[in-house]
């Protein structure tokens, strides 16, 4: 019964895709003037692993395409080759590659050879290109191929008992690795009949025997139905340390003589065999056998051939197969251990609170208190403990800036230097996911029109190598990620200018450097002259405002002329749970996300004003700001229709303001998230729900829904705006 | 003149005591005794122990003094046997 | 008694499928990520075999098997290391090493298992 193999094979993956990360971080690290020989056996190792284990996993197009890569590199870390820049480009598409179709293999679809094979050529022609006295010949293919053939094959072998002579004289030293004789011994035995005579001639006497030493030799015969070469196999370790005559014989002769008066002695084979066939014998049967163990998928085996099927019909199949983020986890066990702990105590107050239950009075009453207070505190730490259980440190998303760094510094034509702070700072697995591609944006953003080229930057009398730093750190209950870089800054000239030219902003308005700045992430705005490719088509920074905000998050710019830019993103540490604010309307209390909050304001009639088509906007400062009812949103009977008696709160959403008239502001407090949709149906302009402490229903508000629901659409906002302007 | 000596081979006689054995046997030929080899509670011999064995054996032999394996186990017979010392071992008749 | 193995290689999943098949085959077995811990660990259990991997990052598999052969109760226990198929250099440098022999990567487990018995078993 053979055994399934597809058990490891979640584990493969994942330390290949490691191992992949140490190649890719060694090859950014080396200086091919300087190499390091560390640096490039720790790549060596890297290609190795994941060759030998898709090898023994089964899967040959890695396997394959890694032995290529890992030959290269064997020449280079035994000193025969130099390793040039030019290499190691191709060894960094190669991780790409690999990276690839370890992710294709994983997901269970078809593995592209495209790219593979053109690296593979690439590296054969480096391989061809300098004539080297390589010893092994590269085995192309690792494919099933017929059974055992021979080299060194006995004339006429078509099967049927064969009788074989066999001469064993071992070196002294063989017993002292562990090999013994009667081991290789049984194994002739269990092939066929074996007739052992051994030679004690050069076995001394007791006193001088040296009992570790091997002194003896044998004459074997051996009637089987075997080849030569099953024969040698049997003696393989211990080839280099001994002599080994095989010869096959007619009829079955017992003698003592080594020269046998048989058959065929031309078929005498003098001295040891070539180590080149046993290595073949030794390689056809695990091979041949690796193939026909369960295959982990079948699609592998017809690569190249299927390539627009299977980018065609697994592409909607791939879209969602590529979101299979990894559905485990890897936790510390101080985290799990802190977890136990946790629910010990916990279960100590319960159970300390169910004896007071029992028979309970009045006088009980501030123990009760105590426990219920114990209880709180149990039960807050546990929250804790189990959130920092999704909590990985952000060195994860981090550790894909240095590539893209080093290849956007490459096509630009650009030097920069990429500098990572607070890589430990721990954030939930699922925020940390969501955040890569906004953190991409603003990165490739900053390198394409922060920094400036080197000879731009000399003239300004900066250094020619640009820096961009990530730094990340916790505050309050948020992590703060900047995305610094030390170029020419915003161009707020250009921005309002721009602004103006769209509408966003009227011609006279006074904006501060900061209202400037954020222009960038109105929707539609882009000063690029062209979309350039790196920043990506069609994706501006208000949608990744945008996503940021999705994940209750904010993201603003600072920036100085000629200085650079900094771009700092805030996120709770948790989506599971929220800072609000509570609210009331009526007899109804709401949640508002705390990081939504501008400001509450006690409302002054001075500063509302009626507009044209029936809304009301409030006069903040210099901005004009939609007032949004909401017990006419959610038709509920509020304490007062006054607004003079309400509260404004001034939130932001979707990139725009408005003011919510409440009846008045409640406590601040975390909140856990739970699902509307999951437990009811979806509703507009409610991000979710939650359980207060007296065990009432509160709804948690989305701005942006809310924004739709009161029917302020952008071109009204935009109406309102100069409304504003001549209600003033 | 000492009676007959036993050396009481190991359960599993092997390289590991292949010293010890040597030394054991090279005490009883310094002794002088004729010799019984012990070997019923073999359970597993190698190269080491039938070479000692047949050394101790032969160099016994040129002073004349006799050694015999006594209730050899099956696995001692087999593993001789194996190695090819069924004759010299005197095991005929056994397996 | 159950006869214990030692399995050394860095890699995990390596390290986990021969786990599961030397154990299915009823070995007793303890497995170390590389050789500074296995070596820990030789001392303190007594292994009747040793399967060792060649490329290690820290010590590598040659060096190992050098260091193994320096311990009395291991001077002539079966040591095996995994050698890439191609590769003649690697087995020569492991028997210099005092290697006893070696298998042959990809391995397929089932063979592993008899070629494990043969030696164990004489």
């Amino acid at each position: 019964m053979s055994i399934d193999l597809s058990q490891f094979h979640q584990v493969f993956f994942e330390e290949s895709l490691e191992g992949l990360d140490v190649m890719e971080s060694a090859l950014l690290n080396l200086d091919t003037e300087n190499c390091d020989s560390e640096t490039i056996n720790e790549i060596f190792r890297a290609a190795h692993s994941i060759k030998g284990g898709s090898g023994t996993f089964g899967f040959s197009t890695v396997a394959e395409f890694t032995h290529v890569i890992e030959t290269l590199l064997d020449q280079i870390r035994a000193g025969d080759r130099r390793i040039e820049p030019a290499h190691v480009e191709l060894f960094l598409k190669s991780v790409d590659c690999i990276r690839q179709m370890i992710k294709s293999l994983e997901a269970g679809d078809a593995v592209e050879m495209s790219d593979a094979n053109d690296l593979k050529s690439k590296f054969q022609a480096i391989l061809d290109g300098k004539e080297l006295a390589a010893a092994a010949p590269v085995p192309a293919s690792t494919a099933p191929t017929a059974p055992a053939s021979v080299s060194d094959t006995d004339a006429g072998s078509s099967g049927g008992a064969k009788t074989w002579h066999i001469y064993f004289k071992p070196d002294g030293d063989v017993l002292k690795t562990g090999n013994e004789p009667s081991r290789m011994f049984r194994e002739l035995e269990d092939m066929g009949v074996a007739t052992v005579v051994v030679d004690t001639a050069d076995l001394p006497g007791i006193g001088v025997i040296d009992p570790e030493t091997c002194y003896l030799k044998w004459n074997i015969t051996l009637v089987a139905d075997v080849e030569k070469a099953q024969i040698e196999e049997v003696f393989e370790w211990v080839i280099d340390e001994a002599e080994l005559r095989i010869e096959e014989v007619a009829q079955v002769a017992v003698t003592e003589n080594p020269e046998q008066n048989g058959a065929k002695p031309s078929s005498v084979k003098q001295s040891k065999v070539e180590p080149s066939d046993i290595v073949q014998t030794t390689v056809q049967s695990p091979v041949a056998e690796v193939s026909v163990s369960p295959a982990p998928s079948q699609a592998i085996s017809a690569p190249a051939a299927k390539e627009p099927a299977a980018q065609a019909a697994p592409a909607a199949k791939k879209a969602e197969k590529n979101k299979t983020e990894v559905s485990s986890i890897r936790v510390g066990i101080d985290k799990v251990d802190s977890l136990i702990n946790m629910v010990g105590e916990l279960v100590i107050t319960q159970s300390m609170l169910g004896e007071l239950s029992r028979d309970f009075d009045i006088s009980k009453l501030p123990k009760l208190l105590e426990g219920l207070e114990q209880l709180s505190q149990n039960t807050r730490e546990l929250q804790e403990s189990v959130m920092r259980i999704r909590m990985l440190p952000i060195s994860f998303t981090f550790s894909r800036f240095p590539r893209l760094v080093h290849d956007l510094s490459k096509t630009m034509g650009k030097k920069i230097e990429l500098k990572l702070l607070g890589e430990q700072t721990e954030l939930d697995k699922t925020v940390m996911e969501k955040i890569g591609d906004p953190m991409v944006h603003l990165v490739r953003n900053s390198l394409d029109h922060g920094i400036e080229m080197p000879e731009d930057r000399i003239k300004a009398g900066k250094s020619d190598t640009g820096l961009i730093t990530l730094n990340a750190y916790h505050q309050g209950g948020n992590i703060v990620i900047q995305i610094i870089d030390d170029g020419k800054g915003l161009d707020k000239e250009k921005i309002l200018r721009k602004a103006v030219e769209k509408g966003l902003v009227g011609e006279s308005d006074k904006l501060s450097d900061e209202q400037i700045c954020d222009l960038i992430f109105k929707p539609g705005f882009s000063t690029a002259d062209q979309v350039t490719d790196i920043s990506g088509r069609g994706v501006g920074m208000d949608v990744v405002r945008r996503n940021i905000q999705e994940l209750n998050g904010s993201v603003e710019v600072e920036s100085f002329t000629g200085k650079g830019s900094t771009f700092t993103i805030r996120l709770p540490l948790t989506l599971a749970i929220l800072d609000g604010q509570l609210v009331s309307a009526g007899e109804h209390t709401y949640i508002l996300p705390l990081i939504s909050i501008i400001e509450s304001i006690q409302t002054n009639m001075d500063m509302v004003h009626r507009v044209a088509g029936g809304c009301d906007v409030l006069r903040l400062r210099s901005e004009y700001v939609p007032i949004i009812r909401l017990y006419d949103i959610f038709n509920i009977k509020p304490e007062s229709y006054n607004l003079e008696e309400s509260l404004l709160v001034v939130v932001e959403g979707d990139n725009m303001k408005v003011a919510l008239v409440v009846d008045d502001l409640l406590a601040q407090q975390q909140v856990v998230i739970k699902s509307l949709e999951e437990n009811y149906k979806r509703v507009e302009g409610v991000s979710g729900a939650t359980i207060l402490g007296d065990g009432t229903v509160a709804l948690i508000l989305d701005i942006s829904g809310l924004i739709k629901l009161a029917g302020v659409r952008k071109d009204e906002y935009k109406k309102v705006k100069q409304g504003g302007d001549e209600a003033a | 003149m000492s009676g007959r000596s036993v050396v009481k081979l190991d359960r599993n006689s092997g390289i590991a005591t292949a010293e010890e054995l040597g030394r054991r046997l090279e005490e009883s030929f310094q002794n002088g005794a004729p010799t019984s080899i012990d070997a019923s509670e073999v359970e597993r011999v190698d190269t080491t122990t039938v070479q000692l064995l047949y050394s101790f054996m032969r160099s016994m032999g040129e002073l004349g003094m006799d050694v015999s394996i006594v209730q050899p186990s099956e696995s001692f017979i087999v593993g001789a046997q194996r190695l090819g010392f069924t004759e010299l071992f005197k095991l005929e008749g056994s397996k | 008694m159950s006869r214990k193995v030692l399995v050394v290689d860095d890699s995990a999943s390596i390290r986990q499928m021969l786990e599961f098949t030397l154990k299915r085959a009823s070995f007793d077995v303890d497995s170390a990520p590389e050789p500074t811990s296995a070596l820990t660990m030789a001392d303190r259990a007594t292994y009747d075999l040793v399967i060792t991997d060649v490329n290690m990052p820290g010590m590598d598999g040659y060096a190992f098997v050098e260091q193994m052969r320096k311990k009395s109760s291991y001077r002539f226990t079966p040591i095996l290391m995994l050698t890439t198929e191609s590769s003649q250099d690697q087995k020569v440098k492991g028997k210099q090493a005092g290697a006893t022999g070696w298998l042959v990567k990809p391995f397929n487990p089932e063979q592993l298992v008899a070629t494990i018995e043969k030696v164990l078993n004489r």
